[in-house]
């Protein structure tokens, strides 16, 4: 069961056949909720999250029939027209479809009728799961108005003046139901009835750009390989620039002639149609590619496409003009040597304990305006994990005179501290009592570290090494 | 002896202090601190508590007020005698007639306008002018009463900060002195202080960030303690004594006094009641005055007279004498009612005597404790008596009492729940549990009657950290009609702030 936040309080979302079950509807509040049953367990609604589940749905269902349309909130319409007789008859293929939805834990009701209306219909406030065809007004006359796909508030009105029914909707003159409750009330009400057409768009995506060379003689030499990118990259760069769009993902397909497929994927920053740009970073993904016996097909996929806002230039050098320096060329040159995760940018965040007061951003994330507070300096290696040293400190909160770090003695020359954290006592129990005393300190080589102890020593307190570096 | 704590702040410095006086002043007389500044943000309103707490614990109260000056500077001020009380009182009024409800506002001309007799302590941490142009000014203005204040903040380099803070102070030829900048009395309430913050500022404890309170520490220390902290800067640690030995003024030494009534035809006040009395006798009792009612009377008017309430007596008479002129109903109620003069004067309508009410219930020499004669006016016409006493008394010498709005049980949880960013309806469901002035908080058995899980920290932490804030003032309200009328200055007694309502002033 989910639970939305809306208007400042907890509402449930959605509930399960259990929840509804045990008396619970979407439209409660979580306190009402969980006074009725206890031990209940809810989830945040995640409505962004939903629909792109819902739209991979819909493109599994694609294998039933290639007119796939994801319906919002819950739904998925699939046009079975033509493809049913694949799967040896409609009721076969709902029966497929079900079993193999309950194996991913998704309880699904299905109908199959002649109009996308009637089925939404049936499924779900119906009892049937095929209606034959020519029979979709019987199938939807003794079901409850909303199942017309209808606004709430329009429902509500519905029934404000003694319209439940389907059928009773039907009997009544169609010109004071416009009147009375606009066009929207006829139009579902003749798509559910097959009087009026409704067009389901289809899912399969517009054809994806895409550049193919096929070769007489196969390939096979990096040098050949790497023309034939060039190539790829010019002929894609042309369309993506037709379309207005540049590439956020680029997949490239070698075939061999022993059939044998090697490929290769580069993501980038930002959206590119800028051949040599694309190409030299594709070139750097060739030694993963094995010719084997040479190659027949190459094929180059934007499998991402993003709007390019701007017109493309070629990225200048650093340092040309200062104020706004294009380093995404170099973060897409680093990412795919590195690994796309690999390259990030630090950003703050507004918390005492040093290993929490940064977050990794996306390379070319935005700058915030947020700033770690300069009074507090930190060193310029900060560890990830704290190192315990043993150090030798007067009592009870003066810096140490030496201590101990990977096995090598360090004489303290220099000294400043206590800088006290306090633990964030809101994050967790352990924290409550949590004190850092940290120091900054300086080896009679003028290197700095930075290390604190949390406790008194003796009381469990120990001495750890949190960073190196200049702070 | 060692140390003062010269820099407390309590709960009525409005969700910023996390400790009330009381618990402030038994935790320094554990820790040994003969004596506690308190000194909260342009108010005096803490006081009174203090003065108690003071008493209670033999620890000595320095009255004192932490000045935030309009131009972002921050200084404390001590009177050392009642005179520089007044003064003190009267630029707090000033500054917050100038601000409006709530607030005050103030800056630099106003302190050398009233810092005679005042003690001064700049806190140079959080200047935004340039502390050695502050130092000169404060030199400047206070001359030998100038101070500047030492505190540890467990922050980078503050060893370099003390000593820039020192050499600053010696230029400008300020002496230092140490302060703490207690904020509660001991380490557990800094919880409650974070959530304070919050809820001062609007936010919740996850999104607060930099904005709480940063550096830590902000507890009680022993003396000790403090000498400790201070190593090279003993004499500004020892130099608390001489601050505490300077300000010799005390809340005792302010004395009620009574308004006195226009005086007309030579009579003093006891005479003028007197008089009042017996004519008021011969109107209650047309045909012959009982012996046994003039008994009492004679009784009562004596008792007055030794302790000298002749003038309040005179004040509610003439009152209730306009309030009946207007024709506006009012009513004498509670103790003043065991009065038989006040029956004579018409302040209240049942005959004691005949009644067999005791007079000593109402006012008696043991407990020399001020009378107390409530009376009820029409409620509709009640600002018309208010108007009137302003416009008789000045506004100078009387104004409505101010009462303190403290965090109820209910309005507790709802905050702290908000701060720690529970869900609106749950905080709702929580505070429905309550009735009234619980002083417990909801229960365990409550909560688990809402089927909310008591394992969940946040939830545990509202229970105990709202609990904690039950009863701290929020904020200062006026007491539907009690009014403080006094012979000379009001601003000088305590500090005045104009109402909400128009034309009033609390």
């Amino acid at each position: 069961m989910t639970a939305l936040v809306q208007s400042r309080r907890r509402v449930l979302a959605s509930v399960d056949e259990a929840a509804a079950s045990a008396g619970l509807s979407p439209g409660m509040t979580v306190t009402h909720a969980q006074s009725l049953v206890p031990d209940l367990t809810v989830f945040d609604a995640r409505p962004d999250h939903d629909e792109t589940d819902l739209q991979k749905l819909s493109l599994w269902c694609v294998k039933y029939s290639p007119v796939v349309t994801p319906n919002p909130p819950d739904g998925v319409f699939i046009d079975v027209a033509g493809s049913a007789h694949l799967f040896h008859g409609e009721a076969a293929l709902l029966e497929d479809m079900c079993a193999f939805l309950h194996t991913l834990g998704i309880s699904a009701r299905a109908a199959i009728s002649d109009t996308p209306g009637c089925s939404w219909a049936v499924a779900r406030y119906g009892d049937a799961k095929i209606v034959s065809p020519g029979r979709s007004s019987e199938a939807v006359a003794s079901l409850p108005v909303a199942a017309l796909r209808l606004a709430p508030q329009t429902i509500a009105s519905l029934h404000d003046v003694g319209i439940d029914r389907v059928a009773h909707l039907c009997s009544k003159p169609r010109a004071s139901l416009k009147l009375r409750f606009g066009g929207e009330v006829l139009l579902r009400l003749d798509q559910a009835l097959g009087s009026a057409a409704e067009a389901l768009p289809s899912l399969i995506p517009p054809e994806v750009p895409r550049a193919e060379c096929n070769f007489a003689e196969p390939i096979s030499t990096p040098e050949d390989l790497k023309r034939v990118i060039d190539k790829l990259c010019e002929d894609l760069c042309a369309d993506l620039e037709a379309r207005g769009v540049g590439a956020r993902r680029l997949d490239l397909v070698f075939v061999r002639v022993d059939n044998i497929t090697q490929a290769a994927r580069i993501g980038l920053s930002r959206p590119y149609r800028e051949p040599v740009h694309l190409g030299k970073l594709l070139a750097e993904k060739l030694d993963l590619i094995d010719p084997g016996l040479g190659i027949e097909t190459a094929t180059l996929i934007a499998s991402w496409v993003e709007a390019v806002t701007e017109r493309q230039t070629v990225g200048r050098h650093i340092g040309t003009d200062g104020a706004d320096v294009d380093v995404s060329q170099l973060v897409d040159t680093l990412g795919v040597r590195l690994g796309q995760n690999k390259v990030f940018r630090l950003a703050p965040v507004e918390s005492a304990l040093p290993e929490r007061a940064v977050r990794r951003v996306p390379a070319l994330h935005p700058p915030q305006p947020l700033e770690w507070p300069s009074k507090l300096p930190r060193p310029s290696r900060l560890f990830p994990h704290p190192e315990k040293i043993e150090a030798v400190a007067e009592l009870p909160d003066h810096p140490p005179r030496l201590f101990i770090w990977r096995n090598i003695r360090h004489r303290v020359a220099k000294a400043d501290g206590p800088e006290r954290i306090h633990g964030e006592w809101w994050v967790g129990e352990s924290e409550t009592n949590l004190i850092r005393d940290y120091y900054r300190i300086e080896t009679p080589d003028g290197t700095r570290f930075w290390v604190f102890r949390d406790g008194a020593v003796g009381q469990g307190g120990h001495w750890w090494l949190h960073g190196v570096g200049e702070a | 002896m060692s140390y003062v704590e010269l820099q407390a702040t309590t709960h009525f410095s409005f969700l910023r202090g996390a400790s009330s006086a009381e618990e402030l002043f038994s935790a320094a007389a554990l820790l040994g601190i003969q004596a506690l500044g308190v000194v909260d943000r342009n108010s005096l309103a803490g006081m009174v508590r203090a003065h108690v707490a003071a008493k209670v614990t033999g620890v000595r109260l320095i009255v004192g007020c932490r000045l935030d000056l309009q131009c972002g500077s921050s200084l404390l001020v001590y009177p050392t005698d009642r005179l520089a009380y007044g003064r003190l009182c009267r630029m707090l009024t000033v500054g917050k007639e100038r601000a409006g409800k709530g607030k005050c506002h103030l800056d630099w001309r106003d302190v050398e306008e009233w810092n005679d007799g005042l003690l001064a302590v700049l806190l140079p941490d959080e200047l935004t002018a340039p502390l050695d142009e502050e130092l000169h000014k404060l030199r400047r203005i206070f001359a030998d009463r100038a101070y500047c204040a030492l505190s540890r903040r467990f922050l980078p380099d503050e060893a370099q900060r003390l000593q820039t803070n020192a050499n600053a102070a010696a230029r400008a030829k300020v002496p230092t002195v140490v302060t703490n900048d207690v904020l509660y009395h001991c380490p557990t309430r800094r919880m409650l202080q974070d959530v304070m913050s919050c809820i001062r500022l609007h936010t919740t404890i996850d999104n607060a960030g930099f904005q709480k309170e940063r550096h830590a520490d902000r507890f009680l220390k022993k003396p000790q303690e403090m000498l400790r902290l201070f190593p090279k800067y003993e004499a500004a640690v020892r130099r608390t004594m001489e601050l505490e030995a300077r300000c010799k003024f005390s809340l005792d030494q302010l004395t009620y006094t009574y308004p006195t009534e226009v005086i007309e035809d030579g009579l003093n006040a006891q005479e003028r009641l007197e008089k009042l009395t017996w004519e008021g006798a011969a109107r209650r009792y047309p045909d012959e005055l009982p012996d046994n009612v003039a008994t009492q009377l004679r009784h009562e008017l004596n008792l007055i007279e030794r302790m000298d309430y002749a003038p309040y007596f005179l004040t509610v008479e003439s009152i209730v004498r306009f309030a009946r002129s207007k024709g506006i109903l009012c009513q004498g109620r509670g103790s003043a009612a065991n009065s038989a003069v006040c029956y004579v004067l018409g302040v209240t309508s049942i005959d004691p005597v005949r009644q067999g009410l005791l007079f000593e219930r109402f006012v008696s020499e043991e407990r020399r404790e001020p009378p107390d004669i409530d009376v009820d006016f029409e409620h509709e016409r009640r600002e018309e008596v208010i108007q009137w006493i302003y416009e008789t008394y000045g506004r100078t010498r009387s104004a409505l009492t101010a009462v303190v709005t403290r965090y109820r049980a209910k309005g507790a949880v709802r905050e702290v729940g908000k701060a720690l960013g529970l869900p609106e309806d749950v905080t709702g469901s929580l505070a429905g549990m309550i009735w009234g002035w619980s002083k417990e908080g909801v229960a365990d058995r409550d909560a688990k009657a809402l089927n909310l899980n008591l394992d969940d920290r946040r939830l545990r932490l509202t229970l105990e950290l709202a609990k904690q804030l039950i009863g701290t003032p929020r904020h200062l309200s006026q007491h539907p009609g009690g009014f403080v009328l006094v012979w000379d200055r009001l601003d000088e007694l305590v500090p005045v702030e104009p109402a909400a309502m128009d034309n009033r002033q609390v």
